[in-house]
């Protein structure tokens, strides 16, 4: 464990900036984003976290597939994978939870998305604890954690004028070669442990009978209930780290154009709707249900692991106060006494 | 890194056949596809877009689509005449497992361009045999929308071929009524295998008439339909509990699909 001091912040980036596409938490408006810094100084550390999460660097939420030139002998296709190095900086432990989730879709046993890996294996991730988590935030109800180094290559711990920094990964010590860091002595160890022993998640979600739950209830009222309130608008996929639908779209104008993906949700009504017109999912019933389910039952059968990290986005950007955490509960106890 | 699998080939048009106003069958060059009958492939226009279309039929040299305008991409390919171009990636999907057919009494029941997916089979057990007995059953919505006639009618050399019409027309000389309907009069007197294509409906109706004529649920094979955008079990689209139809199907046993439910 090394320590930084956080006036040196700045000339870090600084040094890798040249190097590196090195992204970091700004302010735009009322908000926080990750966008592509060219000073050391842009990079905000004392925010809570990103109104969209970081996954838009590996998965941007619009990216070229490819790009062509339709001439009278044919049509010239350029591939667009990005394979810049990048460092981002500030990601917090939910997050760098969601890309291990997004490894697991992205990087299939039949197929590998090379444009989400190629850019995932030139980025190195830089995480920051949460001494403060916000009251929407339940990462410790998803083995997460407000200091969890999982996923990450080095995780900085506040601790007042300096980070203590934990090495997680030979790439992320990489990343602080000629800075000569200090040794953490036990006086910095133990501010750290006092900061991380006092970063409380408020909320604890019991997700113990979830599965059984959703194993058997597919056809509950509960569901109908539940979308009752839902508007359908799709804000909780957007803003969600493990989110990874999406569309792809030609737009050309004249000779050229580039196959694009784009985000999409399941749930708009258009993500399910067949050409013939028949929708399998009709309502938004059945469109929540799917959201729900396939969170927390069937990428649990997939991969053996929900497709949540409790970082409460969906939470915040719900226009019409749709809380997952009460979702959650209201579903186990439904029809509970049956398991 | 593995070969970029959203990058299409170029492929020619060797043959276009107009089989109905809204259905044509495009014959175009294979760059050494192998399918499987029941494989599909993401074909594409430029500046138009990208769309899941079944393989028909295929040869060493070429593979068949057989499409129906219902979209922008489609509408874009039925536009298209012989020695034009078109891109494709592929091919996706499972199939249908052939080996659980060979020797055995086989229904098939498909709903209109569900006989798309079939048709390379039904061609190779004319040419080569391979089943015990093959019953065709067909269904249209009129008989203007009758597709693979020529085929239909050379089948029925060999096979029993069966089609109806929900809507009649004076001068139609067929069966009117659901294709559902026709399977009582040809399963049930051996333990038969089944292949279902069409709307969900239909699928639905079938597999209830193929269960009350004793044929198993496991000797039942259903091959599903759903939008899709990427083929190859990234954009969620296609998928229906924990399985991606792009990926698992599009080809499912009846025992799958009795639990594949959104």
């Amino acid at each position: 464990m090394l320590l930084l001091n956080k006036d040196q912040i700045t000339s870090w980036l600084n040094k890798l900036i040249p190097a590196y596409q090195v992204f970091a938490p700004v302010k735009e408006g009322d908000y926080f984003c990750f966008q592509q810094i060219r000073s050391g100084e842009q990079a905000v550390l004392n925010y809570t976290n990103s109104r969209i999460p970081p996954k838009e660097i590996l998965f941007p939420r619009s990216e070229k597939l490819f790009c062509y030139r339709c001439e009278t002998g044919g049509v010239q296709l350029t591939e667009q994978v990005d394979e810049s190095k990048k460092v981002v900086v500030g990601v917090r432990p939910c997050d760098a939870k969601s890309f291990l989730l997004l490894d697991k879709v992205f990087n299939g046993d039949q197929y590998v998305d090379p444009y989400y890996l190629t850019r995932r294996n030139n980025t190195v991730l830089v995480g920051l604890g949460c001494n403060q988590p916000a009251a929407t935030c339940f990462c410790t109800s998803l083995s997460g954690g407000p200091f969890s180094a999982e996923g990450l290559d080095l995780l900085f711990v506040d601790i007042g004028d300096q980070y203590l920094v934990e090495v997680v990964t030979e790439r992320g010590k990489e990343l602080l070669s000629g800075m000569e860091l200090p040794v953490a002595g036990q006086e910095a160890q133990e501010a750290a442990r006092a900061v991380k022993e006092s970063a409380v998640c408020s909320t604890l979600v019991d997700l113990g009978g979830l599965k059984y739950r959703l194993d058997v209830n597919f056809d509950d009222p509960i569901w109908a209930l539940l979308a009752e309130k839902c508007l359908g608008c799709a804000a909780c996929t957007y803003t969600c780290p493990t989110c990874h639908c999406f569309d792809i779209v030609d737009e050309a104008a004249g000779k050229e154009g580039c196959r694009i993906r784009n985000w999409d949700a399941c749930m708009f009504p258009l993500f399910t709707l067949h050409g013939s017109g028949h929708n399998p999912r009709p309502t938004g019933k059945e469109r929540f249900r799917q959201r729900i389910m396939h969170k927390f039952k069937y990428f649990v059968d997939n991969y053996g692991t929900i497709a949540c990290v409790g970082c409460g986005r969906c939470i915040l950007s719900c226009p019409v106060n749709l809380d997952i955490r009460q979702v959650i509960e209201q579903i186990s106890q439904a029809g509970g006494d049956q398991q | 890194m593995n070969a970029n699998p959203y990058l299409p080939v170029r492929a020619k048009i060797l043959e276009v056949v107009r089989q109905t106003e809204q259905i044509a069958t495009f014959q175009i060059e294979s760059p050494g596809l192998n399918p499987v009958p029941g494989q599909f492939l993401e074909v594409s226009i430029p500046k138009v877009g990208e769309c899941p279309l079944s393989i028909s039929d295929f040869d060493s040299d070429y593979i068949e689509l057989t499409v129906r305008k219902v979209g922008k991409v489609t509408g874009a390919l039925n536009a298209l005449r012989k020695g034009d171009h078109l891109f494709i990636r592929g091919p996706y999907g499972n199939g249908f497992p052939l080996e659980k057919l060979a020797g055995r009494h086989v229904v098939m029941v498909l709903g209109g361009i569900g006989l798309v997916p079939v048709k390379s089979i039904v061609n190779r057990y004319y040419q080569n045999g391979g089943v015990k007995r093959l019953d065709l059953l067909v269904g249209f919505r009129t008989p203007r929308e009758v597709i693979f006639q020529e085929e239909l009618a050379r089948w029925q050399e060999k096979f029993n071929v069966v089609i109806t019409v929900d809507q009649g027309e004076p001068d139609w000389p067929g069966r009117v009524g659901l294709v559902s309907e026709l399977v009582k009069e040809v399963a049930g007197q051996e333990r038969a295998v089944a292949i279902v294509v069409g709307p969900p409906a239909m699928i639905r109706a079938a597999a209830e008439e193929l269960l009350k004529s004793r044929v198993a649920k496991e000797d039942i094979w259903v091959s599903l339909e759903r939008r899709m955008s990427c083929g190859i079990g990234k954009c969620g689209h296609c998928k229906i509990s924990d399985q991606y139809v792009c990926l698992d199907g599009p080809v499912f046993n009846y025992r799958q699909v009795e639990k594949l439910v959104d």
